[in-house]
């Protein structure tokens, strides 16, 4: 956990940004990408 | 042996958004490499633009798919230059570097979305675009690093723009023509289901990318060799594509993994046995893109997005962690070669050269 909390305050220092709020968008993103790539082989197959 | 003679049919947009490729990567590097210059930050810079610019191309890419009139290029090098404005002026980093990487993302979408619409199923296309990075990212690090003025990226900037003007020009005027030409990339193995393609290949681009910053390379002390390296990084990629048309994907594939071992082994000390061995190694990289673009032909942009995912992916261990030791470093590349192999033999159909 000591990296992540490491990560986590550096991340706050330069970019102000919480670290565990960008990693969670990004994998709502990959989710999002996995979901319409599942959507585009179903429709393919039909 | 029989050979296919190679489509140079449209090849022209392989060349245009090589050049668009290469000044993207010009630009971001040259940027990352001015943002900050302490190693720590540094560190974390890398991974936040290897996420921002890397995860969302799969959306972005289903986008330009689902809306075809959707042009990201002009976009893409607009926002590159305006990244650098900020950073120049303003010097506001991080508002920078976010719009950096929306640019990087939406360059690199359009990129994949024209060579491989207009490419009829060959990978050269496609595999020439992608080669243009590797110049591009030595070129911006020596920019920055001997302190270039900004506006020579610009003016690198402005040059591309008629080249995706141009670009652009290649698409067919019928919607169809464009999904025929995606329809052609028929390299898939037909007997294995295509949800379990596409997690085979992200996972040859997740090893292939971890093993990319595992390769002994001891003998890269200098500028020159950093180029040469590069050099030889991109030649392999176009190369890839280049062959895989001519000989057949499966053949180049698995030949141009296990060729690339021995002498990735083999170069920690001897620059041109490594060099060979890089050479080989970054051949793969439009093999998996068209084996996704094979079971996801009405979405290229989407596959095109799935290599990036798993190229940042492969990355993240090496954000954490590093193998230090030589040997358990070969054992790694070993092990890592085996399970491309194995994935690439069930997901690429055999070759119909030959």
């Amino acid at each position: 956990m000591n990296i992540f909390n490491t990560v986590n305050s550096a991340i706050f220092q330069y970019v102000k940004t919480p670290f565990f709020a960008l990693v969670a968008i990004f994998a709502i993103v990959v989710v999002l990408t996995v979901v319409f790539a599942v959507r585009e082989i179903k429709n393919d197959t039909k | 042996m029989k050979i296919k003679p190679l489509n140079t049919h449209n090849l022209g947009t392989g060349f245009l958004y090589f050049y668009v490729h290469f000044v993207t990567e010009v630009a971001c590097f040259f940027a990352l490499f001015r943002y900050v210059e302490d190693p720590p930050a540094m560190w974390l810079l890398f991974f936040a633009y290897d996420m921002l610019a890397f995860i969302p191309q799969g959306i972005f890419g289903y986008v330009c798919d689902r809306f075809k009139k959707v042009s990201l290029g002009i976009a893409g090098l607009v926002l590159l230059a305006a990244a650098l404005l900020l950073e120049q002026l303003g010097n506001v980093t991080f508002l920078s570097m976010v719009i950096l990487c929306i640019g990087n993302a939406f360059t690199h979408v359009d990129g994949a979305e024209v060579t491989l619409r207009t490419s009829n199923g060959s990978l050269s296309h496609s595999a020439i675009f992608v080669a243009g990075g590797s110049f591009g990212v030595v070129t911006g690090q020596l920019l920055a690093s001997a302190g270039a003025p900004y506006w020579i990226v610009y003016f690198l900037i402005a040059i591309a723009v008629p080249f995706v003007i141009l670009g652009h020009m290649y698409l067919g005027k019928d919607p169809g023509e464009d999904r025929a030409s995606c329809r052609a990339f028929r390299y898939s193995n037909p007997n294995v289901g295509k949800a379990l393609i596409v997690v085979l290949s992200v996972a040859v681009v997740v090893v292939r990318g971890y093993m990319a910053y595992g390769i002994p390379i001891s003998w890269k002390k200098t500028t020159l060799q950093s180029i040469i390296l590069f050099t030889f990084m991109g030649v392999g990629k176009a190369l890839g594509g280049v062959l895989a048309d001519v000989f057949g994907v499966k053949k180049v594939a698995l030949s141009s993994i296990l060729v690339a071992l021995p002498f990735l082994l083999l170069g920690d000390r001897h620059m041109f046995v490594s060099l060979i061995g890089v050479m080989f190694f970054s051949m793969t990289m439009a093999v998996t893109l068209a084996v996704l673009v094979s079971v996801l032909p009405n979405a290229p942009g989407l596959a095109f997005g799935f290599t990036t995912i798993g190229l940042f992916l492969g990355t993240v261990p090496v954000f954490f962690f590093k193998i230090t030791s030589l040997a358990a470093n070969c054992i790694m590349l070993s092990v890592l070669t085996a399970v491309c192999v194995v994935c690439f033999a069930v997901s690429i159909r055999k070759d119909e050269i030959g």
